[in-house]
This record gives C-alpha cells, sequence and structure tokens, in this order.
C-alpha cells in the first residue's frame, strides 16, 4: 500500500517538475532547491516543533503549580517571631500580586499572553529581581558553546574512526575504535571528577570554578572563557565519539559487502576511493540518530557544566533549585526546550536538503 | 504381566536414553553456536549472585554499623586491612556500603527498566491494533515523546518536586525514556500484523487483545529484551548522574547516592581519598559494559537466527 502511494507521489512529483521546468526554463537554482514539497516539509515540521513546545511549556507551568502543598511556603520561609496569622496575610497577599489567586485557566492564559507577547518569565529571587530573560541571555552562549562544536565534531571524528575499523582490517585502525567504545561506557560526570583530580589537582593545568566572565569581544576575557571551557568539552567529546563510532562500524560491515564494491575491486579501483565511494553511501542512516544524539546531549551539557562549574543553564538552574528561585528554575528550563526544539528542527531541515527521498514521503502523506 | 511390565520397563529406559541423547545433542549445538553469549551471561549472574550473598552474610550484611576508635567515630579513614576501601563521614565500612549499592543499583534498574518496557510494550502494541484515532494518537505522543529531551525534564521535576523519595525518582526516569523502544516495537508490530497467521487468528474469533500479546508480542519478544537492557543500564547510569548533582533520591543506598556523599562530603576535593570516589564510578563502568556485552552479543544471536 505505502510502497504504491509512495510510486504515485513520486511520479506527480516529476510530473509536476517537468512542466514546472517547460514552462521557465530560466528559473534560478535558488528557486529550483526550494521546490514545492521542500517547502511543504518545512511548513509541517515546522507545526510540528511548535506544538511540542506548546505541550512542554505547558508542562512546565502546570507541574509547580500541580505539587501538593503551598509552593510560596516552601520558598519564603516564616521569620522567627512573626505571628502565624500575620505570615498567612503575607502570603495572601504576595498570591494576589503574583496572580495565583484566579483559576487555573486563567492563570494559564496570563502565562502564554506574557510569555508570547513580551517574553516575559518573570523575575530571578536570586538575582535581586533582575528579569529571567537578562539572565538566560547572559547564560544561553555558554550552553551553546559546549552543544553545538562537541555535536559537529563528535559526529565526524567518531564516524571517521568507525567507518575506518569497520572497513580495514588492520588492527592499527581498530584500536580508537576499541578506546572510544570502553570510554562511551564511562559515566560523564564521573570522568569529570577524573578530569579535574588530573589536571587541576594534580598538574594544575587549568582553573576550576570562580566566576567565569560573559562574553565580552575582549581577549582577556575570552582567554579566561576558553581556560574554564576545555574540561568540560573534552569530556563531553571523549564520552560522546563511541556512540557514533559503533553505528558506523556496524553501518560500514554491511555496506563492505555490497556487489559495487567488490566490481571496484576487480576493476582495479584504488583502496582509498572505494572507502570514500562506501563512507559516503554508508553514512547516510546516521544523520537520522542525530536528532536523538543531540537531545541526550543537552542532558550530558546540562549535568557536566554543574560539575565543573561552567555557568551555563544547567549550572544556573541547579543554582536557582539551591535557592528556592522558581522562576529561574521554570525559565532556564523553557529556554532549553526552545534550544532543543529549534535544533532538532534545524536538524530535520538538513536531512531533508541531504535526502530528496524524504521531502516526497512527506508530500505523500 | 511380568512380561508386560519389563518390556514397559524397557521401553521407558529406551525412551530415558534416546531423551538423554536428544538433550546432549541439543547441548552440544547450543553450546557449539552460543558459547560466549553463554559464557558471559554466567560470568553476570555468577558475579551478582556473589555480590547478593556478600551482602547478606555477616561481614558485609550491616552497611549502617559504625565503627569507633578510642570513644571516637572511625570516620574518613585511608585503606587497612580491616576496612579494605577505608571508612565514609559516619564512620561506615565504606566495602560494605559499596556491595550494598552495587546491588540496589541494579534492583533500582531492574524496577526502571520493567517501567519503561512496560510503557513501550503498551504504547507500541495497543496503537497499531486497535487502529483509527488510538493509531494517530499513540504515534504522535511517541513523536512528541521523542523530541522532549529526557534529562532537562528529570531535572525540572527533581527541582520542582520537594520530597526525594526513590519511588518519585524511578517514575520520573521512567516516564522519560520509553518513546524510542515504543517507536521500533511499534514498526515491529506494524510488519507482523499484515503476517498470514494473524489474519488465521483474526477469523478463528479472537479478540484483537488476545492476538496483540498472544501471537503477535512473542515474536516481539528478542526487540523487547533488548531494549529492557539498554533501559537497565541507562537508568543505573542516569540516576547516579542526577544524584551526583544532588537532585537525585535520598532513601536507596545506591552507586548514586555513594558519589553523592562523595561530592558533598569532600572525598574528592580537600581529602583526596581516591579509594572513596574512584570505585563507584569503576563499578558503574563496569555495569554498562556487562550490559553493553550482553546486548551486542545476545543481538548477534538473534542477527544469526534470522538469516
Amino acid at each position: 500500500m505505502k510502497l504504491t502511494e509512495m510510486g504515485i507521489a513520486g511520479k506527480k512529483e516529476n510530473k509536476e517538475q517537468d512542466s514546472f521546468s517547460e514552462s521557465s526554463e530560466k528559473q534560478s537554482t535558488f528557486k529550483k532547491f526550494i521546490s514545492n514539497s521542500f517547502l511543504h516539509m518545512a511548513i509541517k515540521k515546522g507545526i510540528f516543533y511548535f506544538v511540542v513546545f506548546f505541550i512542554a511549556i505547558t508542562l512546565a507551568f502546570l507541574i509547580p503549580r500541580l505539587v501538593p502543598g503551598n509552593v510560596l511556603e516552601y520558598i519564603y520561609q516564616r521569620p522567627q517571631g512573626t505571628p502565624q496569622a500575620v505570615w498567612d496575610e503575607e502570603i495572601k497577599q504576595l498570591e494576589e500580586y503574583l496572580g495565583l489567586n484566579y483559576p487555573l485557566p486563567i492563570q494559564y492564559i496570563n502565562f502564554l499572553r506574557s510569555f508570547f507577547f513580551g517574553f516575559d518569565l518573570g523575575y530571578s529571587t536570586l538575582y535581586h529581581l533582575e528579569p529571567v530573560t537578562n539572565i538566560v541571555e547572559r547564560t544561553l552562549p555558554y550552553t551553546l558553546m559546549l552543544v553545538v562544536p562537541v555535536l559537529i565534531i563528535t559526529f565526524y571524528i567518531g564516524n571517521w574512526i568507525g567507518a575506518r575499523a569497520g572497513y580495514s582490517e588492520k588492527r592499527k585502525n581498530k584500536i580508537p575504535y576499541y578506546i572510544f567504545m570502553i570510554l562511551q561506557t564511562a559515566p560523564f560526570f564521573w570522568l569529570g571528577y577524573v578530569f579535574v583530580d588530573l589536571f587541576v589537582l594534580q598538574l594544575n593545568w587549568f582553573p576550576y570554578g570562580g566566576t567565569v566572565p560573559p562574553w565580552a569581544w575582549d581577549w582577556d576575557a575570552i582567554s579566561t572563557i576558553f581556560d574554564h571551557f576545555w574540561l568540560p568539552f573534552i569530556v563531553l567529546i571523549l564520552t560522546n565519539i563511541g556512540g557514533w563510532s559503533t553505528g558506523a562500524y556496524s553501518l560500514m560491515t554491511v555496506e563492505k559487502g555490497e556487489d559495487y564494491l567488490s566490481y571496484a575491486n576487480k576493476l582495479g579501483f584504488r583502496d582509498k576511493t572505494m572507502r570514500k565511494y562506501a563512507f559516503r553511501n554508508s553514512m547516510l542512516p546516521q544523520f537520522t540518530g542525530l536528532n536523538l544524539r543531540f537531545n541526550g546531549l543537552i542532558g550530558a551539557t546540562l549535568i557536566t557544566e554543574v560539575i565543573f562549574q561552567f555557568p551555563g543553564l544547567g549550572a544556573t538552574m541547579l543554582l536557582a533549585f539551591k535557592n528556592h528561585d522558581y522562576n529561574l528554575i521554570i525559565g532556564t528550563f523553557i529556554v532549553t526546550i526552545i534550544v532543543v526544539v529549534l535544533g532538532n528542527y534545524l536538524i530535520d531541515m538538513c536531512y531533508a536538503v541531504l535526502d530528496p527521498r524524504i521531502r516526497v514521503g512527506g508530500k505523500g502523506e | 504381566m511380568t512380561k508386560e511390565m519389563l518390556s514397559e520397563k524397557e521401553e521407558l529406559e529406551l525412551a530415558d536414553n534416546s531423551f538423554k541423547e536428544v538433550l546432549k545433542e541439543k547441548y552440544h549445538n547450543v553450546m557449539a553456536r552460543y558459547k560466549t553469549q553463554i559464557i558471559i551471561l554466567f560470568v553476570f549472574f555468577a558475579v551478582i549472585s556473589i555480590i547478593v550473598i556478600l551482602t547478606i552474610i555477616p561481614p558485609f550484611n550491616e552497611p549502617e554499623k559504625i565503627f569507633w576508635v578510642d570513644g571516637s567515630r572511625d570516620n574518613f579513614s585511608h585503606p587497612t586491612l580491616e576496612h579494605l576501601l577505608g571508612t565514609d563521614q559516619h564512620g561506615r565500612d565504606y566495602l560494605t556500603r559499596l556491595l550494598h549499592a552495587i546491588r540496589n543499583s541494579l534492583a533500582f534498574g531492574f524496577i526502571t527498566g520493567s517501567l519503561c518496557t512496560g510503557i513501550a510494550i503498551l504504547i507500541g502494541v495497543i496503537g497499531p491494533f486497535k487502529g483509527g484515532v488510538t493509531a494517530t494518537t499513540t504515534s504522535f505522543i511517541t513523536n512528541i515523546a521523542l523530541v522532549f529531551p529526557e534529562i532537562p525534564f528529570i531535572l525540572l521535576m527533581s527541582a520542582v518536586l520537594q520530597t526525594r523519595e526513590w519511588w518519585i525518582t524511578m517514575l520520573i526516569i521512567g516516564l522519560f525514556s520509553w518513546p524510542w523502544a515504543a517507536r521500533s516495537i511499534r514498526s515491529q508490530v506494524l510488519t507482523l500484523k499484515e503476517r498470514d497467521y494473524v489474519k488465521v487468528a483474526k477469523m478463528s474469533g479472537l479478540k484483537d487483545s488476545k492476538i496483540a500479546f498472544g501471537e503477535v508480542l512473542p515474536n516481539v519478544l528478542p526487540y523487547i529484551f533488548l531494549a529492557f537492557i539498554i533501559f537497565l543500564g541507562n537508568a543505573i547510569v542516569i540516576e547516579a548522574g542526577i544524584a551526583i548533582i544532588g537532585l537525585g533520591q535520598q532513601n536507596w543506598l545506591t552507586l548514586g547516592l555513594l558519589l553523592n556523599h562523595a561530592v558533598s562530603w569532600g572525598f574528592i576535593f580537600p581529602r583526596r581519598l581516591y579509594a572513596m570516589w574512584l570505585t563507584p564510578g569503576i563499578c558503574l563502568i563496569l555495569i554498562y559494559l556487562a550490559f553493553f556485552l550482553i546486548h551486542s552479543s545476545v543481538s548477534q544471536t538473534f542477527e544469526q537466527r534470522k538469516v
């Protein structure tokens, strides 16, 4: 059923493209690139990810409000010597001030309105009533500068190591694969402390903790940031390469048995050329794994930041948790979700550019 | 009468012998084919049973026992002959605590893994079988849950919930890590649904639920088993990860709690008690590696069977 549907869709696509090209042959390459199907898929995926984001912020709104007990009494402890009645009155006033006395649906509408029409995430009690948006704006670059390079570098190096080990029979090429396979099983948080012990306490190569200056185009600030940056970066890279290379290894071992490679071998192709062909053909499924890995990597980055006291979203979230700063917890969470959703959308679009079948399939459904 | 009896006895013996021979043959076949897998599983279960037995018998059966030296607690001691890994902040033997932590971590992973697998099976099997609205909603829920990042949600939940009960951590990890398995089970069930025997079962008037869980599910069991092993390993590691930054549960003595104490009581920075903070991590690596090996060898076996 599905095959025939897809076939029909594919034919339609061809016809459309044919008529398109006949009617106007002098189309620019850019317009051909963004064909109908691509836009269709972009919009569809966009709607999907918006729904995901909407559900996520709904959960972020609901979870603290559905927790049994009054959250405010947990945040603000009653000062000693204050009578209970006076304190209750004050809590009530605070509730009215924060809009918590309304019923839940009206609170929800207020929350959505302030979020979508002002990007207002409330005020942080920890940072002397500074808007949460400002704090997040300051901390977000630290998380991004860990996540994005780590994702790209591990993708390249991991696939390269795995494919090399899968293609060749030499032991020399298999050793790095096995090393990273074992490193992958090491829990990254524990490895982080091992690195702290080794490079900070024993060798004293890197600073640990202290204040990391906010990002600025200034050599001193950048060099201090990077001093703090290397250790979490290396830990994340070492523990994430293994996952990619195991996938690439198994894909490559399957690809090695394909007919076209033995044909190329008999034609007398160079080994390097054949390896290139096999690599290009076998790596496409790895791109589908990017989404899941990205989600996992965000979580790992949040915890790694806490361990190295690198002031990104994760460390801020934990600091907020320790100081009972609810708005900051939820603000950092929402921004994390925004990063995840945008990243997933971007990865999906890249995949659609790389693999045209996805676009056609998106239209056929 | 006697002759018949004899003959019966002889027949029985013959049958017994042939049965034994068949068993022997089967045993040799299995051993020849799945030798490495059996060895790995055997070693794994042997080690775990040794640990479990050690936690019951006397020298290691009291993780909360406090040791005293000259009227004060014997705390933060380096490894000695009496305490092979030293003692912790309250003067408790660390090796005892480590053994108990390994056992509890495995139990934690087992329960959480079964929870995840249960959710994945329910959503993966019910969706394609009910069809219509249920199928679309379940697949939509799975797709959405796939995008939800696991650890930020776990961090939010554990930060917002004010209690630190073990079952809350279990529930949170279980609720956010099932989707990929549900998706793969769903795709398997979708292909199996079109097989002939399912049609026969439908024609013979079986209920949908009976077909789904009686006829189709046993064919997906290998995948479910593999997913369960991955869930088990991941649950142990994630629990340790959220415990080390102080958001985990506090009432079960797991490897995560040991690491949390190592951070908060300064085993790592000021005191540098290597025997006490390196060992939980090494145990985590070994546990994860064991599950990784089991997973890869078992999946190899299933692939061999398919071909």
